[in-house]
């Protein structure tokens, strides 16, 4: 006869096991000499707040770079048994990371990560906001310790990188970033999905060694935050001096998104003698527009007709252009007819959508009666 | 004619009042009131009278003063007696004192919530306070979410949504956790079997975290009528309950008519067909104006009988839009506009399937018609409930069909009468189910040393058998989940048999069209590929079954025959936990493994039922190991039995209890199967099985064990009772199947095994 469950259920409770558990949870600090590579001391504020932070004082001695490793992604069951967190000290970086060897250590690592954490004023991670932060601030409740616990403000590098780099690179994560930006490859490394299986193998066999891997992989995501910080930092200061013509774009982009009118549109203009000419005049177009310097605004539009760029796009672009902001109502007359004859006549290729022809259309129409009544001199036709 | 004159006319009808069974006038009853009790904050007095609620009924006024006193209560009063009230007066109450004060709301279906907040909703907005009050389901948009978890003072909720994302991030709802006062549970008789012995431990884990943050939740919970609703909603909340059942709200008054349509073939047993009788009385009703209700017992029963009713009063102002059918599978909005449309009266007649059975909100109307016996008592008292107003007379008439469950009762008014409704039982400490749920509670906390984790089973074993499988490592005094998996996610609060399959119609290729669903027990046997589908009438052949995906892809065909699935169901005993050789007839209880799987199908031609040939079905086995009853037919009662007669006798018993069981048992009758083995390999001997149909079971098989000479002795009686020569659907079954001396055997082997 098969057993049953409930027979199975007591052969498990039978056995009994010997309870071994330190309490305090292991601590590794490692010290270097700040590389160039890594030499994040000369960033200031205003680089940081390029890279889409807000923040008020930025102080490189007060920033703790953050990465944990954890058993897995979301919910109350998933512990961070690893907590790496790295700073500026002197002319030294240092990384204490803490351990926990087994659960019954959790508390003593949250108490000591507080600690520590109490010395800084932000927190630079990559994904932290959403995934390494919340998970610290969960265990804290967890652990009945959430008096111990503070927000801090974050910069998090995710973001910006995405911002730069993600049309060349696609998805970015951490280690395509090392090995396409920075140029730091990894030699035997741990891949991040396998680290939950490794710390729950380490926890069956008793074996600390299994889990160096994991140690290194962290030391070096943590040495990689300061070097992805210290690039971005650079990117921005000179942002239309990069090698792709890509990242100048998507650099522009990013600027523009947090003020940085001016630098943007160097990158667009740079970008605009390259592969993406289009995109870019077509962001530069827009960021003059922001800026309301609407008669470069109309000259990158009319550059871009006459490039044969942008489509219908441009023309319509330009007609709301001269009409509202600069006055020039027959102008705008004449792009829209312009735009008629290049997409609604004959040639097959160059057939804009019936919805765009027809707006175009109604435009037009308007325009023409606008202009007639500014030709009869009616009281009431002139421009405002 | 309005109700009274048509009630009266029938009454006069000698062609009516012969197959009439039964006539039971239930007499008015005015409503009893009780005022405010002290201590409700005015703020609350004031949108209720705003809303014409001067006083309260007895009942309202009794639960809330058990709530007040700190009482868990569970309130049982019939539809529309104004039990909502019972649990939104004080929780609005408490929170109006404490704005930091939290409640969290369940319902068993979104529709149901989504209507029941409703009430809410308005009752806040009456009262103008600073009440957030949200829906927290699988549609609540992420953005919302947030806010919903800081913020909302009332959660509603579905217990799936409690099991898969709340509980397991319980630490982004700090807040509702540490303020909990209030857990509302509503339409509690519907978690039972397997969905109430997984909430029963849901909320085992969510008292669990609510005592981790330090607050220590009231219950109160509403049931429709059951046999014992403070035992389900004891067994589901663990706590002690104080019953509300003495309903104050008034009832007009109700007529409740037995009807068995006349018989047409004396020898086989064969009576006018119900649905025609329930075509015809229901046309009465609805060509007289009379708001009606009609439930039948499929879905294209509802569709059939909707059609009919819609001609019969079609004209040219459009007026068959006054009659809607209404059944699983239609569109949310198309009901909740036919919910509408019932309780403002622009729709006179409903036909349903008992999907309108639950607490949706109709209001209530003059007439109710249920086209055969719905199954079980309480199902027939909730479907009659929807007919009866506060005030005026109001009809509720049962058709019998011809199986026997039907025949039973229609012939027995007065075990319908004097029966309880039946038991709802849920099975808490079912240790599969329990054991999902310890994985889901370690996930969400680690178990201490000592900890019990509900009252039944010991819990230090079972996590000592979650370490051993890997799950959970024991250390430093206190169990850690310990892998990368996420349990929750993996187990599903309803039974198998809740997940439907999609009847998909391939005839047009352009167009594909679903025309029905189909539960999964049912599919290998109906649905299989090449299979003869019936629908609407018509032929449909099985192109596709995608079991993976639950859809099935039918064709339209003519063809001259039908299809016959074999269902083959093996049973095996795992452990025999009670034995006893001696008693009369010997029994057995224990755990077994159930296997069935459909293998092949025959080819039937119409007409003459020839066997056209065979066809293979491959479907996956589907497997249970669920707990059994046993019982064996010793020696001395087979003596002087031709082996063909006893076999014929012994399926013809096991027929009479698969149909009678449920009856005495107080379950519906799918929870139960009855299986006969000629020669059982475990008892080597004539055996039949009575087994929980969910996995683990939820208790019916232990009491089949107590109570079998009792089924035993009226499955004797119902069979020689039964008018039938030798044999017929309503007592053991068709001749065909159980031989000319089937009927005889059996009640010659009843006497002898009860003498």
């Amino acid at each position: 006869m098969m057993p049953g469950l409930r027979g199975r259920i007591k052969a498990a409770a039978q056995k009994t096991r010997p309870e071994t558990a330190p309490r305090e949870c292991k601590v590794i600090e490692a010290r270097m000499p700040l590389p160039p590579w890594m030499d994040v001391r000369g960033v200031s504020t205003a680089q940081v707040n390029r890279l889409g932070a807000k923040l008020s004082g930025w102080d490189v001695n007060r920033a703790l770079f953050l990465d944990t490793e954890t058993t897995g992604l979301h919910g109350a069951g998933t512990v961070a048994f690893l907590v790496g967190m790295g700073w500026v000290e002197g002319d030294e970086f240092v990384v204490r990371q803490l351990l926990m060897r087994d659960y019954p250590e959790e508390a003593h690592l949250l108490m000591v990560a507080a600690d520590t954490l109490a010395r800084f004023h932000v927190i630079v991670s990559f994904n932290g906001k959403s995934f390494d932060v919340p998970l610290l601030r969960d265990r804290f409740a967890m652990a009945r310790l959430r008096h111990r616990w503070r927000e801090f403000p974050q910069l998090d590098l995710l973001h910006p990188a995405r911002r730069t780099w993600r049309l060349r690179l696609g998805a970015c994560p951490l280690c395509m970033l090392e090995e396409k930006v920075l140029g730091i490859g990894r030699e035997g490394d741990l891949p991040g999905a396998e680290v939950p299986e490794r710390y729950f193998a380490y926890l069956k066999s008793g074996d600390l060694s299994l889990l160096d891997d994991v140690l290194r992989h962290n030391l070096q995501d943590i040495h990689t935050l300061a070097a992805l910080l210290l690039r971005l930092a650079q990117v921005y200061d000179a942002p239309e001096r990069q090698a792709s013509a890509l990242d100048v774009f998507s650099a522009g982009r990013a600027l523009e998104r947090c003020g940085e009118g001016e630098l943007a549109r160097r990158c667009f203009r740079v970008a605009s003698v390259s592969a993406l000419s289009q995109q870019a005049r077509l962001e530069l177009a827009k960021s003059y527009r922001r800026e309301r310097e609407y008669q470069e605004a109309a000259e990158t539009y009319r550059g871009m007709i006459a490039r044969g760029e942008g489509g219908p796009t441009a023309y319509i672009s330009l007609a709301i252009l001269l009409e509202r902001y600069l006055g020039d109502a027959k102008g705008a007359l004449e792009i829209t007819q312009k735009a008629l004859w290049r997409y609604a006549g004959d040639s097959l290729f160059a057939r804009a959508d019936a919805d765009i022809i027809e707006a175009l259309e109604r435009r037009r129409a308007r325009l023409r009666r606008k202009a007639a009544l500014e030709d009869a001199g009616t009281p009431g036709g002139a421009p405002p | 004619m309005n109700l009274e004159q048509i009630l009266d006319s029938l009454r006069d009808s000698p062609a009516f009042m012969k197959n009439v069974t039964h006539w039971e006038t239930v007499p008015a009853r005015p409503a009893r009131l009780a005022s405010f009790p002290e201590g409700i904050d005015a703020r609350v007095q004031a949108a209720l009278r705003g809303r014409g609620v001067q006083s309260l009924y007895t009942h309202q006024r009794l639960a809330v003063d058990a709530v007040l006193a700190g009482e868990n209560i569970v309130v049982v009063t019939p539809t529309a007696s104004g039990k909502t009230l019972c649990y939104n007066l004080p929780v609005l109450n408490a929170i109006l004192r404490n704005g930091d004060s939290r409640a969290l709301y369940l319902f068993p279906t979104k529709a149901l919530s989504a209507d029941q907040s409703n009430e809410l909703y308005t009752l806040v907005e009456a009262m103008g306070a600073p009440i957030k009050a949200y829906t927290y389901d699988g549609d609540t948009p992420a953005a919302a979410r947030r806010s919903i978890r800081q913020a909302g003072h009332v959660v509603v909720t579905n217990p799936d949504m409690l099991h898969a994302a709340i509980l397991p991030g319980h630490t982004k709802w700090v807040k509702l956790f540490e303020n909990l006062k209030f857990i509302v549970i509503d339409e509690i008789h519907a978690y039972r079997g397997v969905f109430g012995s997984n909430l029963a431990n849901v909320i085992r884990r969510l008292k669990r975290l609510a005592a981790f943050y330090g607050s220590t939740p009231r219950f109160i919970c509403c049931s429709a009528t059951i046999a014992n609703p403070k035992e389900l909603a004891e067994q589901i909340t663990g706590e002690p309950m104080t019953l509300i059942d003495d309903n104050g709200a008034p009832t007009g008054e109700r007529h409740m008519v037995f009807y068995n349509p006349p018989v047409v073939n004396r020898q086989l047993g064969i009576r006018k067909s119900s649905l025609l009788e329930t075509r015809a009385l229901s046309s009465l009703l609805v060509r007289n104006d009379v708001q009606t209700i009609v439930f039948a017992r499929s879905r294209l029963q509802v569709e059939v009988l909707a059609r009919y009713l819609k001609e019969l009063i079609k004209d040219s102002l459009g007026n068959a839009g006054r009659v809607r059918g209404y059944r699983g599978g239609y569109l949310p909005t198309q009901r909740r506009e036919i919910e509408r449309g019932l309780r403002n009266g622009d729709i006179t007649a409903v036909v349903a399937t008992n999907a309108l059975e639950l607490g949706i909100d109709i209001g209530r109307l003059d007439a109710c018609v249920l086209c055969g016996y719905p199954g079980t008592i309480a199902s027939t008292w909730q479907q009659a409930g929807r007919a009866g107003r506060r005030r005026g007379t109001s009809l509720t008439l049962m058709v019998a069909s011809s199986s026997a469950l039907d025949q039973y009762i229609i012939s027995h008014p007065e075990y319908f009468f004097k029966q309880s409704p039946e038991n709802a039982l849920a099975n808490p400490d079912n240790l599969y189910i329990l054991m999902n749920h310890i994985k889901c509670a370690a996930y969400e906390l680690p178990f201490v040393e000592g900890e019990a984790f509900g009252a039944g089973e010991a819990t230090e074993p079972m996590l000592a058998f979650l370490e051993e499988k890997g799950f959970l490592r024991r250390t430093g005094g206190q169990w850690h989940w310990s892998t990368e998996a996420f349990p929750a996610a993996e187990i599903s609060l309803r039974s198998a048999g809740d997940e439907n399959f999609m009847i998909i119609d391939i005839t047009d290729a352009a167009h594909h069209v679903i025309i029905g669903e189909m539960d999964r027990y049912t599919v290998p046997m109906l649905l299989h590929e090449q299979a003869i589908y019936l629908h609407d009438a018509r032929q449909y052949q099985v192109e596709k079954l995608d079991f993976e995906y639950k859809k099935a892809y039918i064709r339209q065909v003519e063809v001259d025959y039908y299809t016959d699935a074999d269902l083959n169901t093996t049973l095996r005993v795992l452990n025999a936990d009670k034995e006893d050789p001696d008693a009369l007839p010997p029994r057995g209880l224990g755990e077994v493994l159930v296997t069935s799987m459909v293998t092949l199908f025959k080819k039937m031609k119409f007409g003459t039922h020839e066997n056209l040939g065979f066809g293979p079905v491959d479907l996956p086995e589907m497997e249970m190991t669920t707990s059994a009853c046993w019982w064996t037919l010793p020696k001395e009662a087979m003596r002087g039995l031709e082996t063909d007669d006893l076999q014929g006798g012994m399926l013809g018993i096991a027929s009479m209890l698969r149909q009678l069981a449920p009856l005495y048992l107080m379950c519906a009758p799918r929870d139960l199967s009855v299986l006969y083995h000629v020669r059982d390999t475990f008892t080597r001997k004539p055996t039949v099985y009575f087994y929980d149909n969910c996995p683990g079971g939820v208790g019916l098989a232990e009491k089949v064990y107590d109570m079998l000479p009792m089924l035993l002795d009226h499955a004797g009686e119902a069979i020689k009772h039964c008018a039938c020569e030798g044999g017929c659907p309503s007592c053991v079954g068709p001749q065909a199947e159980v031989g000319p001396r089937g009927k005889l055997t059996a009640i010659r082997l009843l006497e002898r095994l009860l003498s």
